[in-house]
Parts: C-alpha cells; structure tokens; sequence
C-alpha cells in the first residue's frame, strides 16, 4: 500500500508543473507532509509531543500548587476552614497530577473498550483514506 | 568617380541572370546547412506539432537547429506563436530553483507564506506580553485571570495550528484526495494529460 502510494508521489513529482509545491514554513512537524506514507506518523508524534508537554505543564502547576497549599497550611493557624482549604488543594494537585500521568493509560483503555485504537491513531486514520 | 558605380550598373545589367542562379544556388545550400546534422545541446527542447496535427518542428532554447519530422504519438500540439518569454530578474531567480519548464508561483507563495508564519510567531510573542501586561496592571481584578488565559491558549492554538497548516493541508488531501501531496504540489491538467 505504502509503496503503491510512493510510486504515486514518484510520477506526481515528475509531472507536476509547480517544481515541488508548496515548500513548509518549518520543518518540524512539516517535513514529509506532502507524502501520503508519512503524513499521518508526522500527526500523531505532534500529538505525542504535545501530550509530553501538556505533561510537564501539569507537573509544573502542580508544584506551584503543592507549594501554595503548603504555605496555605502553615498561615491557616487555628483556622480549622483554612486549614481544610490547603488540604483539599494539595489534595486535588496530587489527583490531577495522578490523573495527567494515568491519562494516556485511561485513553488506551477507553478505546479498547469502544473499539476505536486511539493509541494507535495513525493506523486508524489510514483505515479512512480513500482508494480506488 | 562616376565611373565606378557606371561598372556595377554594367556587370549588373549584363550578368543579371548569371548572379540570380548564384544567389539561389547560395540560398538553397545555406538552406540545407541550417537544417542539417545540428542537435539540441539540451533537454530544454521539444518537438511542436502543427495544427494539422502532421509536420513537427522542434521549439526551445536548447534546440539549435533541428530537421522537422513527421507527427508521432506524445508530442506536443499547437504551434508556437510567440516564442519563448524570457522571465525578469527577480522572477528567474525563483524559476531557476523551480527549474525549467515548471512554473515558479508557488514558490513564491511559500516563501510569503514563511513570512506569515514568522509574522504570526511575533504577533503570539507580543499576545503573551500584553498578557503578562494585564496582570501586571490588574491589582486584583479578578477577571484579569480569564482574561490572561484566554489570551494565551488562543494565541497558542492559533501558533498551533500555523505551524501545522502544512501537515494539516496534506492530511486533507490525504482523508479526502486520497494523496497527501493532491493539495501540496498540485498538477495542471490539459486535455489528453492524466
């Protein structure tokens, strides 16, 4: 299939009237676009880029959240509703940080159970392209 | 000095006929010299069939002189009226990246489109100062916080997707097209072209 679609861009380049086309603005995350083979594998590691990042975001607000509540906690003296507040922040930072890391788990296993392989998105989407 | 040009006058008179036959003899073998045994220099040269569709003649600027031929199955119809216009300085730069016989607009337009793309990356680095601006300035209004996020995520998705409108023109020409390079490097069809 992979090989069928190549030999397609091979005789595509050689009768195309524009040189190469439209050349990418950048090269990250463009570089192969304009091959069907390779299109898809640049989409899913953007997205898996991004999930690495949308991560370390999370890690970051969560030590600012620690850390708020923390000296939340140490400022609530004998205030007891205070005192309840910083905890239930710490708390929700841990749970939201527990739930960031197990996300890609809890992805995988939503679509196990739906049936859709969300983990493997790329070979997914390739059920979708058209052919002949 | 009237002499001179009287003597032309005489020879031309008397042997009139005799230079006419050498100036055919002349422009006849100039003729053949012209259409014989010299080969195009290049691949830049292709052969023109007329409208007739039955003698063909070789055009472009590597052809040197090449002897017609008759009509054959792929070539080229319609003759050349104009002959080839040679592009202007800043445009041959991009033709001769594009190389020859292609048509160079859509270079052009990617590198306007490079420029964009720069462009929209210190417009997002001027959001997230005017952001941090707003924050800075809000002394404890508290939709300053909506305000600051909502600039910012925007400005991001909108970074995002700039950076990935390349990719995201392939996969709709890949989803709907079937070929990720349909859109990226499209092809002008002519009739009898695929």
């Amino acid at each position: 299939m992979n090989i069928f679609l190549k030999i397609l861009n091979y005789s595509v380049s050689f009768s195309s009237q524009f040189g190469n086309g439209f050349q990418p603005p950048t090269d990250v995350y463009t570089q192969g676009a304009d091959d069907s083979g390779e299109v898809v594998n640049i989409l899913t590691n953007f997205l898996s880029n991004l999930i690495g990042l949308l991560t370390i975001f999370g890690a970051l607000f969560f030590i600012v959240n620690f850390f708020l509540g923390a000296l939340a906690w140490i400022s609530a003296g004998d205030d007891s509703g205070k005192v309840e507040k910083a905890r239930t922040k710490i708390m929700h930072g841990v749970l939201g940080l527990i739930i960031i890391v197990l996300a890609y788990s809890i992805i995988g296993l939503i679509g196990q159970i739906i049936g859709i392989d969300l983990i493997n998105l790329g070979e997914t989407i390739e059920q979708v392209v058209p052919t002949l | 000095m009237k002499k001179i040009p009287l003597f032309f006058k005489k020879i031309t008179q008397n042997y009139s006929k005799l230079f006419l036959i050498v100036f055919a003899l002349l422009l006849f073998f100039s003729s053949k010299l012209l259409v014989n045994d010299t080969f195009a220099s290049g691949n830049n040269c292709h052969c023109v069939c007329d409208a007739r569709g039955r003698d063909c003649s070789w055009m472009g600027p590597d052809c040197g002189y090449y002897q017609g031929r008759l009509c054959e199955a792929g070539d080229v119809f319609g003759e050349s009226i104009f002959g080839t216009i040679q592009p202007p300085a800043g445009v041959r730069e991009i033709q001769e990246e594009v190389g020859a016989g292609n048509i160079g607009i859509i270079l052009f337009a990617s590198n306007l489109v490079r420029l964009v793309t720069v462009a929209a990356g210190i417009w997002v680095m001027f959001n997230f100062i005017s952001a941090g601006w707003i924050y800075i300035t809000s002394g404890g209004d508290a939709s300053a916080h909506e305000k600051v996020s909502e600039k910012i995520t925007q400005s991001l998705i909108g970074l995002a997707i700039v950076a990935l409108a390349y990719t995201i023109a392939g996969l709709i020409g890949l989803l709907i097209f079937g070929d990720a390079s349909f859109i990226l490097r499209p092809t002008l069809t002519g009739v009898g072209q695929f």
